[in-house]
């Protein structure tokens, strides 16, 4: 078995709201198989979280809900969902 | 990181080439400019075939490398096409508008992205991030400008520079945004030869994989400021209802994950800094001060 890893982050808390950013590992490629690379995709693979959930991917971490305090700098994109799919 | 060089025998541009309120907006929403008409295509000629020597079959020689980091004689000293166009007033204009008079060049580097390349770069944020994240008591608006000049045609298919309007805005450390592949609004540099583009030091952005059979250059600088960044630029207008509504219509521009509240708010604080106009003032006390937001 091998674990393909999808880093969703959507466009607010609401698992079924738009996927704006999204990393896929899969490790049932060989070492001599591009991964996915930065750049490589114009379009996600699911429109929202929910349609990753409905073809068989398994969330395994949710992000925090941000804290937005006053005076602190934005980080990261938020709302990130670790999702994991096994295969053969 | 390297002691900087400054210019000194380089004197202040005159107004007409500095940035307008406009230019400089887009600026602060973007985090980028880019220019297609600024250098000679005689510049731009010379300027590649000395890039064309600076490869072999074995990819870039490492005499034509870095400059001032690792390598005190890099490709910048080897090209005076190279010299010349970051020393034209066009350009100078916009360094000047974006750092301040009397700016010094860090490093500079001559970027190559192979024939047939399958791999990307990370998505990265060079040296480390914005300056606050970096260094205590560095002033949080003051920012390091990178340029990155194409000197042949680079279409999408070569693998122009990829950016992330807009991420200027966050404060990362630059491996931490390794994680990300994609994400909605990159943006690739593609463009006409002789393009270049200034980039806010925490715009997160990498180079790209080359589908074609030709090498792709990028010849990039890093500048520090030597100034307070506030009124370096033609600041004519800057308060005036259209650049007003230029900061409305943007509020959600580049807005990826709901931070748009935070975002208008520091746009709106960073743009009265560089316009060299007073704190915003509120008042009422509630935060709804109208002002750009």
């Amino acid at each position: 078995m091998h674990q393909k890893l999808l880093f969703l982050n959507l466009r607010n808390g609401d698992l079924n709201s738009e996927v704006v950013a999204w990393a896929l590992y899969d490790g049932s490629l060989s070492e001599d198989q591009v991964q996915m690379q930065a750049g490589s995709e114009t379009e996600p693979p699911y429109p929202t979280g929910i349609a990753a959930l409905r073809d068989g991917w398994r969330v395994i971490q949710a992000g925090p809900v941000p804290e937005r305090m006053a005076g602190q700098p934005l980080g990261g994109l938020s709302n990130e969902y670790m999702l994991e799919k096994l295969v053969d | 990181m390297a002691i900087a060089e400054s210019h000194p025998k380089l004197a202040p541009v005159e107004k007409r080439h500095l940035l307008t309120v406009e230019q400089m907006a887009r600026f602060v929403v973007d985090g980028y400019l880019e220019f297609d008409d600024l250098i000679p295509d005689e510049l731009n000629e010379r300027a590649l075939g000395d890039e064309l020597t600076a490869v072999d079959d074995s990819g870039r020689k490492s005499e034509y490398a870095w400059h001032i980091t690792d390598n005190k004689d890099g490709f910048f000293d080897h090209s005076s096409a190279i010299r010349e166009i970051h020393e034209l007033p066009a350009v100078r204009g916009v360094l000047q508008s974006l750092l301040g008079p009397g700016y010094a060049q860090n490093h500079s580097a001559l970027h190559v992205t192979y024939p047939f390349q399958e791999e990307a770069q990370l998505w990265h944020v060079d040296s480390g991030g914005r300056r606050q994240v970096r260094l205590p008591g560095i002033h949080p608006y003051s920012f390091d400008i990178l340029t990155a000049y194409f000197a042949h045609d680079v279409p999408y298919e070569m693998g122009p520079t990829l950016v992330l309007p807009g991420s200027h805005m966050r404060s990362m450390l630059g491996p931490d945004t390794g994680r990300y592949k994609n994400i909605k609004g990159q943006k690739r540099l593609e463009g006409k030869g002789g393009r270049i583009c200034f980039l806010h030091e925490a715009l997160w952005h990498c180079a790209q994989t080359n589908e074609t059979e030709q090498h792709r250059f990028m010849f990039k600088i890093r500048y520090n400021p030597r100034t307070e960044q506030r009124a370096t630029f033609n600041t004519d207008g800057w308060n005036s209802p259209e650049l007003r509504r230029f900061f409305l219509i943007n509020k959600d521009t580049h807005v990826l994950t709901g931070e748009s509240a935070w975002v208008v708010g520091e746009r709106a604080r960073w743009w009265r800094y560089l316009c060299g106009a007073d704190e915003l003032q509120d008042p009422s006390g509630t935060g709804a001060h109208g002002d750009y937001n």
